[in-house]
């Protein structure tokens, strides 16, 4: 007898189990999709997926079918590969990693399908029109570097910069700004998309304000305070000998009126040159005038040219805050020669102007390939991220013309960073909600065409819809950043000595206590 | 059936009667008295401290020790896969139960039983009776937790994991010592992953048990040391790198706002285990052989006091319940929990259960934030110029200007200005102690009312879909989702509190928000939109407040078009008072003093007259004097 129920116990499981894996099991992968009348529908779907060129390593991108029924069931496939068939009584559709990433790898450079089909409550399947993905040839680099914060005012309390494994749904924190007392960590650059050179900025908190190195397996703080304040947007020189920083006198303020709430402009800047291996902050004086605002420096990957934004000063220095013509700073896109070989910097020359595009023009990022720049353009100021109107354009820099990207949104798009084969771009974009920005993955093909961006893709399906965090400064990385957990933080909680950086002679200290080991 | 059995047997139903009298008895001390839903409302709702001030991060992780599941960031995963998570998993799910006041008290009434059985198994391995009432002692120090608004249950459960895993080891006194020593470890490994740091507890009875029972010093020695390294290295590897202290994760002590501090509480709950078992230990009596015990021969030593007859035990019980009511009674901090519970029914707009909670507020002066809610309150039951004197206000209590100025927590004044129409004010301080409490269910409902007053209808579907996990607001939560799925995407009306949402004087916010600009903003409120009666009242209450009677005089026009039927008694107090001082009559624009309020107010000045040549014109007793008939008037006021 014993022997019987022992027989029926393991039989009935593995019944089960060969059931579900041939297809029978009803639900599974019984239905005939393909046999299904189709209705001539588009399914409603969150995020939207469809349409889009994605990356041939992303992590599998699920989503929420926004079509009531009591079960649902997904095909996707393509002309090479194995389809997945995915089956669930609940809209949220997660397709298994392994079997989505073999599916794109298979299909690389081709389109694949989608065919959704939802049951209702008599039992009856309705498939909805078929739906595409194209598959890119290029992948996007690995890795992902942002920071998360909270629709922050003027107040804060925890946040950090997280790296997020796009192959994957893998995320790690790089920096958590209590492990320093709950002071701000923003500004993390790298040079060339390589992960093992990064700077990034701290304020307040138990170490004050510093820039912090990770550099030649090292994670040392650095003294780049210089007598105009501390050292923020920074752009790596190629050759990873220099930095040079925007040192901004920002300030916020708000709104009664408008929609979003929050505002800042910069009351001045300059751009400041930081010396790698001497530890120096220089400032040359063709990027410092009085009369104007400079800042978002960026090196182009030649390294004889640094692009920034350059503003004419519209307001005193000792008026009240804000200044009522705060509207009429607009920056231009500058740019100024550099000699690697004789340290001389050029003359600057604007390259575009914000009286030609009636915008302000920031953020600029030049492509890995040298022949593309991608901007922010807003309404005034140098703050896109808190402006309805910040919109991304893209200027050709063989021929100077520029074109605002076709995928903007009627919400901010802008913290934008390219992939290192130039093919591929991440940017903050509020499109979802007006709030809070997301990071949107774009394809840019060989005419420089931004293609239909899809949203950062979380295990999780409904994971944007109750996630009250935004992703600020978005930066690709070909490797993960080879930092022990806390790294940061312990050089962060080091107090800085030394005197202030006498910028007219550049000397400053070289820093901080003993270097931290990294990975 | 001999004596002994027949006391054994009613022993036994003693012992089984004395458990759901505990429970019935918590129960009914939580329901009536305590109230779980408060305390859930102070945890998930509002916030931590007295007065609401900003939270240090350390104090922070000690709070979010105690946080209902709804509360916990931390996924299931991230529980398991650390020391102390399933007893936090488990007492979060349990504390979420609170938002439901009966359902709160069973929990924490069963998890006290639980501990008293657990102590009674404890005592009985260690030569005691398993009906000894001391083992309801540590319940009782919990409820003394509950009787300062703290949440013991984290802690409450892991000292039955440690206590139960501890009498579980008494229990192998006739074990060889390999085997004892492998089940320590087991025990040891399984109690320090279920409760924390709380198998310190089973640490220290292991010890004490193999110091007195087996008197092998050596092993008891490798207990401790065992115990210690556990709890501190796997503390440190496990939530070490957190800067505010690994033992705050690994040992769930509750962080009341006390007087009675709740760390000696806890402290004390665990130092009674361990003077439990060394007690035992220590009077440990002479083991009487069967022998002697047929020959009637009793045991003379401690051990006689405990093997009390079922009646001595239940007079015992019943003597222990009257200490119990002896220690809570006075130890009940009556006004925090005034201040949850006018808070918790001010968020549930049951607002003459505020203005009752307020009007009996225990302990003098209600903290700011209090009364700006019993404004709110005048203001929704139509009593804000009638009665507003009634209560202890203070000229801060209306736009929390002072108390802004000291760091205290603006999120009430947020749902005001929302409630004024104020949107981008209020979203400004909803965002800040969003930022800085984190998702509250009260902030994340405001800023999902804000957002659909502005037409963001997918900002606010984000936060309540965050909302709903929430017991105390999954329904409006769900009902909102459903209304705007009905609606039209941005077809929300734009329209805050019942008002029409317009923009302030100015079109930057003054962020160091003086009185000017308060004031400035509340008129041209009421320019945009005259019939902005919540603006018209709190313009008048300013004035009151600040004593600007002239300003309060000149507003009067603006009646009419709001449809007062007539002058509100304390600003025709006010009128009085200005017409008085100038010398005038002011126009009231068709509106007249009634003349109750002008006899009452002329009774007030003849009994000043009259108390200041009794008291030499000493004001202070003057005003001591005129308080009990005339402490509800704007004149007192006006003059203390």
């Amino acid at each position: 007898m014993r022997r019987v129920i022992a027989i029926i116990v393991l039989a009935v499981p593995a019944a089960v189990a060969v059931a579900i894996g041939s297809g029978v099991w009803p639900g599974v992968s019984a239905l005939d999709v393909d046999n299904l009348t189709p209705v001539d529908r588009s399914p409603g779907v969150r995020p939207d997926v469809f349409g889009t060129v994605i990356p041939p390593n992303i992590a599998p991108l699920g989503f929420v079918v926004q079509e009531a029924g009591q079960g649902y069931h997904v095909r996707l496939s393509g002309p090479r590969g194995k389809a997945i068939d995915v089956s669930s009584d609940l809209p949220s559709i997660r397709f298994p990693s392994a079997a989505w990433l073999a599916l794109l790898e298979a299909n690389r450079g081709q389109t694949i399908h989608c065919d959704i089909c939802v049951r209702d409550d008599r039992g009856q399947w309705t498939r909805y029109s078929r739906q595409t993905i194209t598959i890119a040839s290029e992948p996007i680099d690995r890795y992902l570097v942002y920071r998360r914060i909270r629709p922050l005012y003027n107040m804060w309390s925890s946040f950090g910069i997280y790296q997020r494994d796009l192959a994957s749904f893998e995320e790690t924190q790089l920096v958590d700004n209590t492990s320093f007392g709950t002071g701000c960590v923003n500004c993390h650059t790298f040079r060339d998309n390589r992960a093992e050179d990064m700077v990034v900025h701290t304020r307040g908190g138990t170490g004050g304000s510093s820039t912090i190195l990770a550099t030649g397996g090292k994670t040392r703080k650095v003294d780049t305070r210089t007598p105009f304040g501390s050292t923020g947007y920074g752009s790596w020189h190629p050759s990873g000998e220099m930095i040079v920083f925007a040192v901004v006198k920002v300030r916020q303020f708000f709104h009664s009126e408008r929609r979003e709430v929050r505002d800042v402009i910069d009351m001045d800047s300059t751009l400041v040159v930081y010396d790698v291996a001497g530890g120096r902050v220089r400032v040359p004086v063709n990027l410092s005038r009085k009369d104007r605002l400079e800042t978002f420096p960026c090196w182009a990957p030649d390294g004889r040219t640094l692009y920034f934004s350059s503003a004419r000063k519209p307001w005193p220095d000792d008026g009240p805050f804000p200044p009522k013509n705060y509207r009429d700073a607009k920056y231009d896109l500058m740019r100024v020669s550099y000699d690697p070989e004789t340290g001389r910097w050029g003359t600057p020359e604007t390259v575009l102007a914000s009286a030609t595009v009636g915008k302000s023009i920031t953020q600029p990022r030049v492509s890995p390939d040298g022949r593309r720049l991608l901007c922010t353009m807003a309404e005034y100021g140098c703050f896109a991220v808190f402006q309805e109107d910040a919109d991304l354009a893209m200027v050709d820099l063989a021929t100077g013309r520029y074109e605002r990207l076709a995928i903007n949104s009627d919400q901010c798009d802008s913290w934008h960073t390219w992939s290192s084969n130039s093919r591929w771009i991440v940017f903050s974009s509020k499109r979802g909600n007006g709030l809070l920005a997301r990071p949107y993955i774009s394809y840019i093909d060989d005419a420089g065409t931004a293609h239909k961006p899809f949203v950062l893709p979380q295990e999780n399906a409904e994971f944007y819809d109750s996630f009250i965090m935004t992703y600020n400064v978005p930066e690709l990385v070909r490797d993960p950043v080879p930092v022990e957990p806390d790294a940061f933080g312990k050089v962060a909680r080091q107090r800085l000595f030394g005197r202030r950086a006498d910028a007219t002679t550049g000397a400053s200290r070289a820093v901080g206590a003993a270097p931290q080991p990294t990975r | 059936m001999d004596d002994e059995a027949r006391l054994g047997r009613k022993g036994l139903l003693l012992d089984l009667l004395g458990y759901p009298i505990v429970l019935v008895a918590c129960f009914g001390y939580l329901l009536l008295r305590i109230d779980p839903a408060v305390i859930y409302h102070r945890f998930a709702a509002r916030f931590y401290l007295p007065e609401w001030r900003a939270l240090s991060n350390v104090l922070a992780r000690f709070e979010f020790a105690d946080l209902p599941r709804s509360l916990y960031s931390d996924a299931l995963s991230a529980l398991a896969a650390r020391p102390g998570g399933p007893v936090v998993w488990l007492s979060a799910q349990a504390t979420e139960c609170y938002a439901i006041g009966w359902l709160g008290s069973l929990w924490i009434a069963v998890a006290a039983v639980l501990l008293s059985m657990a102590t009674g198994e404890l005592i009985a391995t260690q030569g005691g009776r398993r009906s000894n009432p001391a083992k309801f002692l540590p319940a009782l120090a919990m409820l003394l937790i509950y009787n300062q608004c703290g949440n013991a249950m984290p802690l409450t459960l892991s000292l039955t994991v440690a206590i139960a895993a501890a009498a579980l080891y008494g229990r192998l006194g006739n074990v060889a010592t390999a085997p004892r020593a492998c089940a320590f470890v087991v025990l040891l490994g399984a109690t320090f992953y279920l409760a924390g740091a709380a198998c310190l507890v089973l640490v220290l009875v292991a010890a004490l048990f193999e110091l007195w029972q087996t008197r092998q010093r050596l092993f008891a020695v490798a207990c401790l040391v065992l115990g210690g390294a556990v709890v501190f290295y796997g503390g440190l590897w496990t939530v070490g790198h957190e800067t505010n202290g690994w033992s705050a994760h690994l040992l769930r002590l509750p962080y009341p706002p006390l007087r009675l501090t709740v760390g000696p509480v806890a402290y004390g709950v665990v130092a009674f285990l361990v003077v439990i078992a060394v007690a035992m230990r220590l009077v440990r009596p002479r083991v009487v052989s069967r022998a002697e015990r047929r020959r009637g021969q009793a045991d003379q030593s401690w051990r006689h006091w405990l093997d009390t007859s079922p009646r001595d035990r239940l007079v015992i019980l019943l003597l222990l319940l009257c200490i119990a009511t002896a220690v809570l009674l006075p130890t009940f901090d009556s006004r925090y929990h005034a201040i949850m519970a006018l808070d918790y029914r001010g968020t549930r707009g049951r607002w003459q259960a505020v203005l009752d909670t307020a009007r009996d507020f225990p302990g003098g002066v209600m903290p700011t934030p209090m009364q700006h809610e019993v404004i709110r309150a005048l203001y929704e039951t139509g009593g804000l110029g009638e009665s507003l004197f009634a209560y202890a206000i203070g000229p801060d209590a209306l736009m929390m200007l002072g108390y802004e100025r000291s760091r205290g927590d603006m999120s009430r004044l947020a749902r005001t200005y929302f409630e004024l129409g104020r949107l981008n004010e209020s979203e400004w301080h909803a965002s800040n102690w969003f930022e800085v409490f984190g998702e509250r269910p009260v902030l994340l409902q405001l800023l999902a009312e804000i957002n659909l007053a502005k037409g963001r209808n997918e900002v606010a579907r984000m936060y309540l879909r965050a909302l709903r996990r929430f017991t105390s607001h999954a329904a409006w939560a769900e009902a909102a989702l459903r209304d705007i799925e009905q609606a039209a995407p941005l077809a929300a009306p734009v329209r805050a509190g019942g008002q029409q949402a317009v923009p302030v004087a100015d079109s930057v916010i003054d962020t160091r928000r003086t009185s000017a600009y308060e004031e400035r903003a509340l008129l041209a409120l009421l320019d945009r939109d005259p019939t902005n009666r919540r603006a018209m009242e709190y313009l008048m209450t300013h004035y009151l407040l600040s004593m600007q009677t002239g300003k309060l005089v000149a507003q009067l026009h603006r009646l009419k078009g709001l449809g007062y039927s007539h002058i509100p008694r304390h600003w025709e107090e006010a009128v009085l008072i200005h017409d008085a001082g100038a010398d005038t009559a002011s126009d009231l624009g068709g509106y007249t003093i009634r003349q109750r309020t002008r006899r009452r107010y002329e009774a007030f000045r003849a009994a000043m007259s009259r108390s200041r040549a009794a008291h030499h014109r000493d004001e202070l007793a003057v005003g001591r004097e005129l308080w009990p008939e005339f402490g509800d008037t704007y004149a007192y006021y006006y003059r203390w």
